[in-house]
C-alpha cells in the first residue's frame, strides 16, 4: 500500500486498507454474532432433516444432523460476546453442520479477491472442525443437502479446543463466484459435549481484521429480510385488518417491515389460534384456514377460509384467541 | 415422509405456490426458495401433491 500526503489533493492511499475498525458492510455474514433469534432460541433438529428445516434457531444460520437428533440453542456468552450458537451432541450423531448462504447482491464484488473467514469456536469432545466455503451454480440456488447445485471453493480445518478461541483462514474466491456465497462448518462424531460457535465473519481481506460490531436493529433489518414473524401471546392479539372476500372467506394484506429477497414462504400457528373480529366487536372462529397467496416481496395477500357467515366488504381483523404463542412468519431463506 | 397438497385459491388451483403438509407452510414456486427446491427434490423422487381441499 502506498500513503501520499499532498498539500492539494490530501491524503491518498492506494491498495487495500485493513484496520481493526469497520467500514461499512465489512462482515457479509448476517447475525454473525448470533444475537437475533425471531423463531427460537431453542430447537431440535431431527437427523436426517433438510435445510429448511434447519433455519430453526439463530436468524440466517441453518443446521442439520446426521445419525440422531442434536439441539440447536442461543446462549450466553461471556465478555464482550453476547450471544453465541451452541450445539449439543448426543449418541449416535455421526455429523452436524452449521451453515449460511449468502445472496449474490451481498456477495457479487467478492469473486476475484481474497476473503478471509474468521470464527469463534469451541467444543468439549472433538478436536476438528471443518469449514468449506461453496459458489452457487446459478444466482442465490444452492439446492438442498441431497441435491446440493454448488461449487467448493475451498475446505480446510481448525483444531480446536474447549476454551472458546478465535481462528481465521483465507479463501481465493474465484471470478465465477459471483452468484453467492455459502460457508459451512461440520464436525462428525458429535455423540456428546457441546460445539459452540460464535462471531462468525467472512470478510473482503487478505488479513484478518476485529468483528464487525453492527446496530441490533441493523442487524435486525437485515435479519428480516430473510425471516420475519408476527407473533403473540395475548388473548386477542391483533395481527393485521382485512375485508370479507366472500361471505366465508376473509383476506388481508401485510405489509413486510423490509423487502424480502423473495417472495416469501408462509408458515403460522395452526388455524384454531385465530380468531376474526369485525366492526361490532363480533368473534367469529377461524376454523378452516387455507393459506396464502404470493405476494410481492414488499407484502403477502393473506387468504383464509372461514366458516363463519359475515357480510362481504365488512371489515375484520385477524386476532389471536388464547394466551398461547400465535404467530405468522413468512421466510425468503436461500 | 414430507408431503405436499395443492392449495386453492378462490374457485381455482392455485398454480404459484403448494402447501407443505407437515407445517402448512404455503410454498410459493420462487426458484432459489430452499423450501422450493426441497418440493422439486420431492417431485424429482417420483411423488405428486395431494389435491386441494375446498375453501369451507
Amino acid at each position: 500500500m502506498t500513503l501520499a500526503i499532498s498539500g492539494t489533493t490530501g491524503i491518498t492511499l492506494a491498495g487495500q486498507f485493513d484496520s481493526a475498525s469497520s467500514f461499512g458492510f465489512k462482515n457479509r455474514i448476517i447475525n454473525g454474532q448470533m444475537q437475533i433469534a425471531q423463531r427460537a432460541t431453542s430447537a431440535t433438529i431431527t437427523a436426517g432433516s433438510t435445510i429448511a428445516a434447519g433455519y430453526s434457531t439463530v436468524d440466517r444460520f441453518y443446521v442439520y444432523c446426521t445419525g440422531a437428533n442434536v439441539t440447536a440453542a442461543q446462549v450466553a456468552g461471556s465478555g464482550a460476546t453476547k450471544n453465541n450458537l451452541q450445539i449439543t451432541g448426543a449418541a449416535s450423531v455421526t455429523a452436524v453442520g452449521i451453515g449460511q448462504r449468502i445472496e449474490q447482491l451481498n456477495s457479487y464484488d467478492m469473486a476475484g479477491s481474497t476473503a478471509t473467514l474468521s470464527v469463534n469456536i469451541s467444543n468439549s469432545l472433538l478436536t476438528t472442525v471443518t469449514w468449506t466455503a461453496y459458489y452457487a451454480t446459478t444466482a442465490d440456488t444452492f439446492g438442498t443437502l441431497a441435491s446440493p447445485t454448488r461449487t467448493q471453493i475451498s475446505t480446510g480445518t481448525f483444531t480446536v479446543t474447549s476454551t472458546l478461541t478465535n481462528y481465521s483462514a483465507q479463501i481465493s474466491i474465484p471470478a465465477a463466484a459471483t452468484t453467492g456465497i455459502e460457508v459451512v462448518f461440520t464436525v462428525g462424531a458429535q455423540t456428546s459435549g457441546t460445539w459452540v460457535i460464535g462471531n462468525v465473519q467472512l470478510e473482503k481481506s487478505a488479513i484478518a481484521t476485529s468483528f464487525d460490531y453492527r446496530s441490533y436493529g441493523t442487524e435486525l433489518a437485515l435479519a428480516q429480510r430473510y425471516y420475519w414473524q408476527i407473533t403473540t401471546n395475548a388473548t386477542t392479539g391483533f395481527f393485521f385488518q382485512g375485508y370479507m372476500y366472500a361471505t366465508t372467506q376473509f383476506e388481508g394484506i401485510v405489509r413486510f417491515p423490509v423487502t424480502m429477497r423473495s417472495a416469501a414462504v408462509m408458515t403460522s400457528s395452526p388455524a384454531s389460534q385465530f380468531n376474526l373480529r369485525n366492526s361490532a366487536i363480533t368473534i367469529t372462529s377461524l376454523t378452516g384456514y387455507t393459506v396464502g397467496q404470493t405476494g410481492s416481496f414488499n407484502d403477502i395477500l393473506l387468504y383464509t377460509g372461514n366458516t363463519a357467515t359475515s357480510t362481504v366488504g365488512y371489515s375484520q381483523s385477524l386476532i389471536s384467541n388464547s394466551s398461547t404463542l400465535t404467530f405468522i412468519g413468512f421466510s425468503a431463506e436461500l | 415422509m414430507t408431503q405436499y397438497k395443492q392449495v386453492m385459491f378462490g374457485d381455482k388451483i392455485n398454480d404459484r405456490a403448494i402447501i407443505r403438509i407437515a407445517d402448512g407452510a404455503c410454498i410459493p414456486f420462487e426458484p432459489t426458495s430452499i423450501d422450493y427446491q426441497e418440493y422439486l427434490d420431492w417431485l424429482a423422487e417420483g411423488n405428486t401433491p395431494l389435491p386441494a381441499e375446498e375453501t369451507q
